[in-house]
């Protein structure tokens, strides 16, 4: 058991390793709740449903050709993507979870004081699948 | 990022100053005007994901327009805190082709009066704030 630094973080998203424009992500996992209460209850009963799952990453804007936020993101706002996010970083045995998401927004903001920074939101789609890495 | 090389790179864009003299840092004495490239306030890393960014904190350049006591001094030392123009010290770092994939602002400019070798002269204090790859490059 040991803690984590969030720097060795991996984050691809389409094919492409955006990691080093990345400062910030965020891997959401929800669950819908359904009130199964019935007559006689004193305390309300409660049921899992459907899980529902959310993905944010930004960082530092680049203009790297083929791999920059814009290169990777402008263009597919609305578009299902291949994410994969592997939180402790690269190596045998650490955790990769792979999933597909709709690219719901991108945002580019520019500080007149500081550099250009981006964001972005995804609405997982189906299951999340986490498997070791080789 | 090799801070030397940095530091070298913002000597050699105050360079294409007419008139400037560049002067390596711990000088014992100058010739005004003179500038000199000073160590950064520090050096932050990893700015982004996997050695991707680091960043120079408030690397400082000092410009010495000529003694205090000279009515030109100010003058010349308006031209180089000018935001624009063949002698500002903006202009010049910030349109420097840089190699190295370094992305260099100058954000603010102090004034005071410096004393090196025994001499005031009038000063400038710009501050640099300096974004390039944490590995490579």
């Amino acid at each position: 058991m040991a803690k984590q630094h969030g720097r060795h973080t991996v984050i691809t998203v389409d094919g492409s390793d955006i990691s080093a424009y990345c400062r910030t992500s965020s891997y959401e996992k929800n669950a819908d709740v359904h009130d199964v209460s019935g007559y006689g209850d004193d305390d309300k009963r409660k049921s899992g449903g459907q899980r529902d799952n959310k993905f944010t990453c930004g960082g530092v804007y680049d203009t790297t050709a083929g791999t920059g936020p814009r290169a990777v993101l402008h263009a597919e706002v609305g578009n299902t993507l291949a994410v994969t996010r592997q939180v402790e970083g690269a190596g045998t045995g650490k955790p990769n979870d792979a999933f597909n998401a709709v690219l719901t927004k991108y945002v580019e903001t520019s500080p007149v004081d500081d550099m250009v920074t981006w964001s972005a939101e995804f609405d997982v789609d189906g299951e999340v699948t986490t498997t070791a890495q080789a | 990022m090799d801070l030397h090389d940095v530091m070298t790179q913002v000597g050699e864009a105050l360079d294409t100053i007419d008139g400037l003299r560049v002067y390596g840092w711990a000088q014992r004495s100058v010739s005004p005007p003179a500038a000199l490239v000073t160590l950064p306030e520090g050096i932050t890393f990893d700015n982004t994901y996997g050695r991707g960014s680091d960043v120079i904190r408030d690397l400082v350049v000092l410009v010495l327009a000529g003694r205090a006591e000279e009515r030109t001094a100010t003058r010349q030392l308006a031209a180089y805190a000018d935001g624009s123009g063949d002698q500002s010290v903006k202009a010049a770092v910030e349109s420097y082709p840089y190699t190295g994939d370094l992305t260099v602002h100058v954000a603010s400019v102090d004034f005071d009066g410096v004393t090196l070798a025994g001499v005031e002269y009038l000063g400038a204090m710009f501050h640099l704030n300096i974004t390039g790859p944490g590995t490579g490059a």
